[in-house]
């Protein structure tokens, strides 16, 4: 049982010192990731990144111009939907109605988690020995032994 | 003189009233018990059978005949297209993907009445108005909506054509076996719905729906790894998954189905989660209507926009109805459905399989509102919002891993019994591993703190399937002294159901691998090279040769000659161009230049994106794709597993009654 503690405790070190150091990126490599979060608006539901069209060509170059002219990330998608409106953003804003949809799957979440911890801690209605219908053998299934027990292969 | 257009018509109006006559049939037939109208009723449904399948022929006659008087004939083919193309055009469409989906459905149908005809014969009635009322409505569609055999006033020397796009070998299987697992979800549904019906909610449909679903199971995991594969191969966005909505609504239903086949378990060895299992199997069918719905209505803008339609309002009806008298027929039947135990243990078995539950309904729920997201926000704010890849990687990523790693915990836990030091100790070697496996990352030079997370758990998976089996085997070696060449094999098909689902985690795996590589670790450039000059791509040397054009009268191509390699050698040759098809200029077809780069299993993926016929320069974009090839390989070990499981039992073939009597025991015996 101590090795397995130890383990674990290791195994969280490595977690948090690989999570510490960050790579720097080029700019290319930091367009491609804007590019990702912004909708083309001339295609149907492809990001500029996976765009071929020449619009999506040219907003990929104001990107890295951007960049290049110091704007971070942020101010970038801001500029683009105000160019183009909300819609433009692959990735709703965390805000107002965008909201809406980041809260959706953590209500769905907490709704699940409520309804698994109801069901895990009900208890029999009678006191007694609670096997059901089926008469269970071990807890196990069949492994190794029990295949050998029942003759190998079917 | 009967044409082909009006064999078709005449076979699908007399499919649409036998299979009437089916439904009214057995609702009396289940009423009365009247044994005779029973199976004039499943005959009936048989007949619909044939009469669609010579309706699906005359189709394809017209196809390879090339009748152009035929308006989807005119439209979906050309006569440059050639004639084993020309078939798949048949699902190319809207009419024609109907009358497919009416089909299979027939089919499938038929087969089913007459399994359960033979072992569960009360659940067989009323099975056939169900599955003939939702047949009814496809074939109503068929007929009066949307007909594949609509002609034309004048017959046309050559039809349109379909968008080349589509042309491509994996637009020969993917569409028709999505289509196929939608439609297979009919049959879960139907008994369940016949359980409720007849108020036998136990083990018996559990039991008669398993391999219907795995089967519906099966045909979506292999209509969506096969869409991946040829979005990847053909569209050339660099990718194989886009959170698109088209294929969000085909994930939704695997999702469902995936937590069917886990959480039936508990309720065939414990007699729990009743009323949960028939709310899966039901949601399953409808999810599976409602992805129909969005494919053929254009409610939702996708890539897929193929085939757009008016049908769109009929399947809306068609859903809620389904919906509202489920739910009612469920709340009826609420007292059949309580469970016959309890939990005893929150770390037990069937424990982990609600937990298994908890997360993929989550993930499906996710996916639906983010697919639904756009049509809300249209509703309450006049604008469409768009959801894209972003929101659907930072929700149902963690829970993907989350899932990922209760795969290797679930099956070291013990059903009805909380975790014991024994068990915990199982846990010791797969937390080695991945310990291991972090640190090996880290040291090779690995910084994402979330792709080691994730990388450890695949190894922790892995290793605590392969253990568990390790055990298995060395048991049966301790039990029968067998050589261990014998005992692996022995374990291994003595309980398929329970290896080979090991088969299909370990298949989980692989693909969970080459999905964090490629989504983690994938490097893009474009660059413009004349010829015979080379640049780097992450650490790729891209020469490119020369241009090279081609093509026919119907087709032009042309591909850049590109070499790729890592260590200065002169590198496999590959190549990447275009296709441009006549009436189809605007929109010409990537063919993407794909380099499996062993040892490290990057794909370098090179796509034409621009050229210079003066010059003979070409621009490329360049994505290296790292693991990728671990996906394709992970869905070829998942079926290995899937066949495993769903292989029949040889021994149990002689009579039905020995393999009732044989499943049973069983299933008291492992229930795993």
């Amino acid at each position: 049982m101590k090795a397995l503690a130890a383990s674990v405790g290791f195994f969280v070190i490595f977690l948090v010192s690989a999570g510490a150091a960050a790579a720097q990126e080029s700019y290319e490599e930091q367009m491609w990731v804007i590019a990702d979060q912004i909708a083309c608006p001339v295609c149907e539901g492809q990001s500029i990144k996976d765009s071929n069209a020449d619009l999506a060509r040219q907003m990929r170059e104001l990107i890295t111009e951007k960049l290049r002219a110091g704007d971070d990330a942020d101010s970038i998608r801001g500029f683009f939907a105000d160019r183009y409106g909300e819609g433009v953003l692959m990735d709703p804003p965390k805000q107002g109605f965008g909201l809406g949809i980041w809260i959706g799957p953590l209500i769905f979440f907490v709704v699940g988690v409520a309804l698994v911890t109801t069901v895990l801690r009900r208890r029999p209605d009678r006191p007694g020995p609670s096997t059901g219908s089926v008469r269970v053998v071990d807890g196990e299934g069949a492994g190794g032994e029990e295949v050998a027990r029942r003759g190998g292969a079917e | 003189m009967l044409d082909l257009g009006d064999i078709g018509r005449i076979a699908v109006a007399l499919a649409l009233g036998l299979t009437a006559y089916a439904v009214v049939a057995s609702l009396i037939a289940t009423r009365t018990a009247a044994h005779e109208l029973a199976v004039s009723a499943r005959n009936a449904m048989a007949g619909s059978a044939v009469l669609t399948t010579i309706a699906v022929a005359t189709l394809a006659a017209a196809f390879v005949s090339r009748d152009f008087s035929i308006r989807f004939v005119a439209e979906s083919s050309n006569r440059a297209m050639p004639p084993g193309l020309t078939i798949s055009a048949l699902w190319g469409g809207q009419a024609g993907s109907l009358l497919y989906w009416s089909w299979i459905l027939a089919i499938l149908s038929c087969a089913a009445i007459f399994r359960l005809w033979s072992r569960h014969r009360e659940l067989a009635v009323p099975v056939v108005w169900i599955l003939g009322t939702v047949l009814s409505v496809f074939l109503g569609l068929v007929v009066f909506a949307s007909s594949p055999f609509e002609e034309l006033a004048v017959t046309l020397p050559d039809g349109r054509g379909l968008n080349p796009l589509l042309w491509d070998s994996g637009m020969q299987i993917h569409p028709p076996l999505l289509l196929a697992g939608f439609v297979s979800f009919s049959i879960p549904f139907a008994i369940a719905i016949a359980a409720l019906v007849t108020g036998r909610t136990g083990r018996e449909w559990i039991r008669a729906a398993r391999g219907w679903m795995l089967l519906a199971w099966i045909l979506q995991s292999a209509g969506l790894l096969l869409g991946a594969w040829w979005a990847y191969r053909v569209l050339g966005w660099g990718g194989y998954w886009g959170w698109d909505p088209v294929e969000n609504v085909a994930l939704i239903p695997w999702l469902i189905a995936t937590a069917y086949l886990h959480s039936t378990m508990v309720q065939e060895r414990r007699g729990m989660l009743k009323l949960w299992n028939v709310s899966l199997a039901i949601s399953a069918f409808i999810l599976a209507i409602f992805g129909t719905f969005v494919v053929r209505s254009g409610v939702l803008t996708s890539v897929h926009s193929f085939a757009t339609s008016n049908i769109g309002p009929f399947l809306f009806v068609f859903l809620g109805l389904t919906l509202l008298g489920s739910v009612a027929l469920i709340l009826y039947r609420l007292p059949l459905l309580r469970s016959n135990t309890t939990f005893e243990a929150v770390t037990s078995r069937e424990a982990g399989f609600l937990f298994n539950n908890l997360l993929l309904v989550t993930i499906a729920a996710a996916t639906f509102w983010g697919t639904m997201f756009p049509l809300v926000s249209e509703i309450f704010r006049g604008t469409k919002m768009a959801v894209g890849a972003p929101f659907y990687e930072q929700v149902n990523g963690p829970l993907m891993l989350a899932l990922l790693a209760l795969t290797g915990v679930g099956p070291l836990l013990l059903w009805r019994r909380g975790a014991s030091s024994r068990v915990l100790k199982r846990f010791l070697w797969p937390l080695l591993i991945a310990v291991l496996v972090s640190v090996a990352l880290i040291l090779l030079g690995m910084r994402t703190g979330l792709a080691v997370l994730a990388f450890a758990a695949c190894g922790f998976t892995a290793a605590a399937v392969m253990f568990d089996y390790g055990r298995g085997v060395s048991g049966y070696k301790r039990h029968t002294r067998e050589s261990i060449s014998k005992a692996w094999r022995a374990v291994l098909l003595g309980n398929r159901r329970r290896y080979g689902g090991y088969v299909v985690h370990l298949g989980i795996v692989l693909l969970g691998v080459g999905i964090i590589g490629s989504s983690f670790f994938s490097v893009e450039g474009s660059v413009s090279l004349l010829p015979g000059q080379s640049a780097n791509v992450g650490g790729y040397d891209i020469s490119f040769e020369r241009l090279v054009f081609g093509g026919s009268s119907s087709v032009g191509t042309v591909d850049a000659l590109v070499r790729a390699s890592r260590d200065g050698s002169a590198g496999s040759a590959f190549e990447a161009g275009r296709r441009i098809h006549r009436g189809w200029e605007s929109q010409p077809v990537s063919s993407v230049g794909i380099l499996t780069a062993l040892p490290r299993l990057d794909d370098v993926y090179v796509l034409l994106s621009g050229w210079d016929e003066e010059s003979g320069g070409a621009t490329l974009r360049v994505i290296i794709n790292p693991l990728v090839v671990l996906i394709w390989f992970g869905g070829v070990v998942y079926f290995i597993g899937f066949a495993l499981v769903a292989w029949p039992t040889t021994a149990a073939r002689p009579a039905a009654t020995a393999t009732y009597a044989a499943e049973v025991r069983d299933a008291v015996r492992t229930g795993a």
